[in-house]
């Protein structure tokens, strides 16, 4: 009896495994982090059938049906979106830029648009439709 | 001397709770913060010019000009939106072509041009949007 409550108060859980498992999925999650720059305005997007589902997002550029250009919750110039966006472009290379555009905007806006990321060199350009596509 | 190395390396033990304590709030922080943000789209990537492979020489891109009121123009040709498909199917057939270049008009809704995008895709084609502005009909101002 003596000894069994000497070995209750001797023995500690080993954390160790646990912690090698937090520490794993600590660095899985910095790593994967990419803080996407969310327009912060709600778009009508239109339907579309062949929509691909993009991940790895570094941006997203919205045009309302005003025809005013979003990104990072704050309206922007197209001047000032390429700024943002050759800054997005050296931080994350291989991020994708999706364009929401509204169904009732128009459309010369998003092709400017649409172009400039293509020249800033931009892996993935790609207008958005509406989530899961008829 | 050799008594105070024996009793202090014999006891001695690193207290983690705080580190743990750290490392679970950034844990929490990183899972939270990571929304894996998705968004279903079209693909408009242009390719650099100067690998063009896929394109044969020679072949000109079939060209689409999309004007406001659902005017739909394949190689200068009014067609209706649902018909954009086929015609563009059968464009791309007698060239052996896959490019198609979108032309959109001054004030054109954005809808209509991801309509004709969408129909284009379903051609199999490789849609390119075009900095070029259509030349729209003026629209009556009798109707």
């Amino acid at each position: 009896m003596q000894q069994y409550h000497t070995e209750q108060e001797e023995m500690e859980v080993n954390m160790t495994p646990m912690l090698d498992i937090v520490f794993i999925m600590l660095i899985f999650f910095i790593v994967t982090a990419v803080f996407v720059k969310d327009p912060g305005v709600e778009i009508n997007r239109p339907d579309a059938s062949n929509a691909q589902t993009v991940k790895r997002l570094s941006a997203v550029v919205a045009v309302d049906d005003d025809n005013s250009i979003w990104v990072d919750k704050q309206q922007v110039t197209l001047t000032a979106l390429r700024i943002v966006a050759t800054q997005l472009k050296q931080e994350n290379p291989k991020g994708k830029i999706v364009v929401q555009a509204d169904e009732r905007s128009d459309s010369r806006t998003v092709v400017a648009i649409v172009q400039m990321l293509n020249n800033i060199g931009f892996d993935g350009v790609a207008v958005a439709t509406k989530a899961g596509g008829v | 001397m050799a008594k105070w190395k024996a009793k202090t390396t014999g006891e001695a033990e690193v207290n983690m709770t705080p580190m743990l304590d750290i490392v679970f709030i950034m844990l929490i922080f990183f899972i939270v913060a990571s929304t894996f943000i998705r968004e279903d789209a079209l693909d408009v990537t242009e390719e650099n010019n100067n690998n063009d492979n896929n394109a044969a020489p020679g072949v000109s891109p079939v060209f689409v000009s999309v004007c406001p009121g659902n005017d739909i123009r394949v190689d200068g040709r009014a067609i209706d939106l649902r018909a954009v498909r086929a015609n563009i199917e059968a464009k791309l057939a007698k060239h052996n072509g896959t490019a198609v270049v979108i032309e959109t008009g001054v004030n054109t809704p954005a809808g209509t041009m991801v309509k004709v995008m969408d129909q284009a895709l379903s051609a199999k084609a490789k849609v390119s949007l075009s900095e070029q502005v259509a030349q729209c009909a003026k629209p009556s101002l009798t109707s």
